[in-house]
């Protein structure tokens, strides 16, 4: 083997090592659960714009309701849910 | 009678209509009878409808200063107190005057081929010119139907009128961001042309290739300038601390610049290899129908944006447009097909065209992606009547990938010689940038970046920034030995004499900034919400925020709740002032954010909620977004590397030998 | 270029064509939601006019009108008089209205109230629950329940006379059947 061929194994051994160690999966915490919940549901008085990131009111009242599902003990399919029967599909982006 | 600009504007637009129906059949007459005379004719028909364009723009933009409102899209679109700065960026701020500019925008690259386009290709620029000129018959039909006229008049002349849209009355980026926009795709309509003439012609050669792959280059920096542009707007207006929401707009931006980025890099392997002939003309056909598609879908108001106009009669007209556009040229390269012989085939996968035809493949792939996110909403609800929406979850967890590996090709694409590489050399080539991955992914894990796509993003960023690196000291080398130049002259005249070349790896280092930018900003921003009374202070990753209390401005056009911050910590010593914003039209608050921009990280600020009784405390939303300034700068690098890549070279001679030879030159 | 793929792509392009004009057949800000036909969420609220609390149970049996409102809202101010005159018509019947403040501030709402002749109950819904519970995008909107407590009808934007009529009337007859 090149020394050269060493160099790149080695190197690709590290991005490896590095990818997977991130991609390794954590316990998720309440807030990081609340983002991913209402990244996937859609702001209904803006345009496009999911819960997470929109500005508006109805959001963060939106959000404020995760946030005590979440705190209940539901898990994400039971909130989700929720706001599909309120919202039929065009809620869940 | 009195002068009026309604009249001015409408006169012209009707003067320049049978003109550019003339032009059609002089500049045809003259590509199919070589006639000198018509083409002259054809050559003062294109000017003069410019210069008539031109003059109903600027009557519109004399409306709007004089606060004409007895035509109705200065009565909705402007009011007495609008600053003079967007009174007159209203000319872009609403349906009717948007089609204004681009019509102005078409008959001036119309008037630029008939006078330069290609001297030494009479037939085919003229050819061209007969194309442009059909296009162009159309967007003057519509701009003198009721349907998109904005000269239409006010049936009760107000004493004022409505205002600019509050958002767009907001930030100066208003007046670059969508002419940007505009010429990246207008522009793209001389490419076309030259295609469909190319077609129409039966010339099956690249000529038409080489004549306009400036034009290509230009309009597609311009519409990438323009798309970062209208991201930097977004993010310092509509106050959610984001610059990308994969709305619709975006989405009809973002397709056409995919597929010319395509055609941009297989044009050199239909002029290096005389291969993908029929490809090439496709991606042009195909980007050309996707700017038409992207102003259907944002003009006809048939998809919910946060930019969409309001549902307008234009609709059918656009669409009737597009699928003309598009069963023409799809009809024509189908019948042309035999013609289009390719000079061989792509061989091993390790060469550089091959790099190129796997990049044109997933650039396609991410294209017809959007486009199906875009479309599924309306796909879903004429099938069954579902009403759903396609947001971020669906785009990110798409396009991320598909990113990931432009970022892969990005890197190893150069490095590849035409016709094929020894597997030594390849070694040879990729140890430093390998190298350079691995520090790129270890230093993501060690600033503790989330997510395996955020490392990757780090890897590939470092993989092809050592990729551009490596090419740059390899040319400067091989200059200095040749010519004896100093280091920075070497460089320099890298840039000038091998603009397309380097010019083109300073794109792939804005592209890397970009991709960089993202990812940071995507995966470590933090976020603190505090309700606080004036005088109180709270921390949000390292800066101390201290709240100073609300306070009322009031300005001619609107008035502001202004909350006073000052953001001390790490190395800052900034006063912001997040606001909310009242229009007299419009219903609810405007947030507008305050942001002490870094180069480190930018601190965005929201007013989210104030005591709306005695005004005692007020809820502010602090975002740390580290490197989102990088996205700017990207999109300026991408926008210089342009610049260079396009910029007449002095000699062909000069220019440097393609890679095959170079690794010889490469050190130990 | 293989016949099959010079098939699919003039096939997809015409798909493309059809989906794009069926589009212009539907409203994009008309957007259903899921509580028609479901029985009305309860709830109960604080008063606008902060004398005690409102439950939608009260009311059981009755036909209700929820309407949502705000002061910042034009066509909400647009429809008010349409409101007034049928409560005016049917309020000694067994018909109530309820308006329900969306997103707005206390006071705005109440000058609203008194300055708009708005004489029905109208209660606060500071943390937007009401409206997520019935699925609103955003005022005004109105929903007609009926006497069994489910939603029968939805109307999004400013409401007429005539809609206002109609549907309770509809309900008014379903009652007494």
């Amino acid at each position: 083997m090149t020394r050269e061929r060493a160099v790149i194994l080695v190197a690709l051994l590290a991005i490896f090592g590095a990818v997977a160690w991130s991609a390794w999966p954590h316990e998720t915490t309440a807030a990081e659960r609340v983002d991913r919940i209402t990244s996937e549901l859609r702001c209904v008085t803006c345009q496009g714009l999911s819960v997470e990131d929109a500005p508006a009111a109805s959001t963060r009242q939106m959000r404020d309701l995760v946030v005590q599902r979440v705190a209940e003990g539901r898990n994400d399919d039971e909130i989700r849910g929720g706001f599909g029967e309120w919202y039929a599909d065009w809620v869940m982006s | 009678m009195s002068f009026s600009f309604a009249d001015l504007g409408t006169g012209a637009l009707r003067a320049a209509l049978p003109l550019a129906i003339w032009g059609i059949g002089a500049a045809a007459y003259a590509a199919a009878k070589r006639d000198g005379r018509a083409l002259a004719s054809a050559r003062w028909s294109a000017l003069i409808t410019f210069l008539l364009v031109v003059l109903a723009a600027l009557a519109m933009i004399g409306a709007l200063v004089t606060h004409d409102f007895s035509i109705a899209y200065v009565a909705r679109n402007n009011a007495l107190e609008t600053p003079l700065f967007f009174t007159v960026v209203s000319l872009w701020a609403a349906l009717e005057g948007s089609i204004l500019l681009w019509t102005a925008i078409l008959a001036g690259a119309t008037a630029y081929v008939a006078w330069r386009g290609t001297p030494a290709l009479p037939r085919l620029a003229t050819t061209a010119l007969a194309v442009l000129f059909a296009m162009l018959t159309f967007f003057l039909l519509l701009v003198t139907t009721p349907a998109a006229d904005p000269f239409v008049r006010s049936d009760i002349v107000p004493l004022n009128g409505n205002g600019p849209n509050p958002l767009l009355q907001n930030h100066p980026l208003m007046a670059l961001h969508p002419p940007l926009l505009y010429l990246g795709y207008v522009l793209f309509s001389v490419p076309f042309a030259y295609a469909i003439a190319s077609l129409i012609l039966g010339e099956g050669g690249d000529r038409w290739l080489v004549a306009t792959r400036r034009f290509a280059l230009v309009s597609w920096a311009l519409l990438g300038v323009g798309i970062v542009a209208g991201s930097w707007w977004s993010y310092a207006v509509l106050g959610w601390g984001g610059y990308w929401a994969w709305d619709p707009v975006e989405n009809a931006a973002i397709m056409p610049w995919l597929v010319a980025t395509a055609y941009l890099h297989s044009v050199m392997v239909e002029e290096k290899r005389r291969l993908l002939r029929s490809w090439n003309l496709s991606l042009v056909i195909a980007t050309f129908a996707l700017t038409i598609l992207g102003t259907f879908l944002t003009r006809s108001g048939v998809v919910n944006s946060v930019h969409a106009f309001t549902q307008s009669a234009i609709g059918p007209l656009l669409l009737g447009y597009l699928v003309a556009i598009v069963v023409l040229s799809v009809g024509l390269l189908l019948w042309r097909l035999p013609t289009l012989r390719d000079a061989g085939a792509v061989g091993t996968p390790l060469s550089r065209e091959a790099i190129f035809l796997f990049q044109n493949v997933v650039f396609v792939a991410a294209t017809l992606t959007v486009l199906l996110g875009t479309l599924y909403p309306l796909i879903a609800e004429a099938l069954s009547g579902a009403q759903l929406s396609i947001g971020r979850p669906y785009f990110d967890r798409v396009e991320v990938p598909l990113a990931l590996a432009l970022l892969f090709l990005m890197g190893i694409g150069p490095q590849l010689p035409w016709h094929g590489a020894s597997r030594v050399t390849l070694e040879r080539q990729f140890t430093a940038p390998i190298v350079a991955a691995a520090g790129g992914a270890l230093l993501a894990v060690a600033t503790a970046l989330g997510g395996a796509f955020a490392v990757l993003t780090y890897a590939l960023a470092a993989f092809v920034v050592a990729t551009v690196v490596q090419e740059f000291a390899r040319g400067i080398r091989a200059r200095r030995a040749l010519h004896g130049e100093s280091a920075s002259t070497a460089f320099a005249n890298l840039l000038r004499r091998s603009g397309r070349r380097y010019g083109g790896y300073i794109v792939h280092l804005g592209i890397v900034l970009v991709a960089v930018a993202v990812a940071t900003s995507q995966s470590k921003t933090v976020e603190v919400e505090r309700t606080v009374s004036a005088g109180d202070h709270f921390e949000a990753a390292g800066y101390t925020v201290a709240f100073g209390g609300l306070r009322s401005v009031r300005e001619p056009q609107r008035d502001l709740l202004v909350a006073d911050l000052a953001i001390t910590g790490n190395g800052a010593d900034e006063n912001l002032r997040p606001a909310l914003l009242f229009f007299p039209n419009a219903t609810q608050a405007v947030g507008s954010p305050g942001i002490a921009a870094g180069l480190h990280d930018d601190v965005y600020t929201i007013l989210v909620a104030y005591d709306t009784s005695a005004r005692s405390w007020a809820t502010i939303r602090v975002l740390v977004i580290p490197l989102v300034s990088w996205l700017w700068l990207g999109g300026g690098v991408v926008g210089l590397g342009a610049v260079i890549a396009a910029l007449p070279q002095p000699k062909r001679r000069e220019v440097m030998r393609p890679l095959t030879e170079a690794p010889a030159t490469v050190g130990d | 270029m293989p016949r099959w793929l010079r098939y699919s792509i003039v096939v997809g392009i015409a798909a493309l064509v059809v989906v794009l004009m069926l589009s212009f057949r539907r409203d994009p800000h008309d957007i259903r939601t899921g509580t028609v036909n479901k029985p009305a969420a309860a709830f109960t609220a604080d008063r606008l006019d902060g004398t005690g609390t409102l439950s939608l149970s009260d009311y059981a049996g009755k036909v209700v009108v929820l309407n949502f409102f705000a002061s910042w809202c034009p066509p909400c101010k647009e429809e008010n008089p349409a409101l007034v005159r049928v409560w005016e018509r049917y309020r000694t019947s067994d018909v109530v209205f309820i308006g329900i403040v969306y997103e707005d501030a206390t006071d705005k709402a109440r000058t609203y109230v008194s300055t708009n002749g708005v004489t029905w109950p109208t209660v606060r819904d500071d943390d937007g629950r009401i409206a997520f519970a019935y699925g609103v995008f955003g005022p005004p909107e109105t929903y007609f329940i009926g006497p069994d407590g489910v939603i029968a009808g939805r109307h999004i934007g400013p409401v007429d006379e005539a809609t206002l009529v109609a549907s309770i009337d509809k309900l008014r007859a379903q009652a007494s059947r």
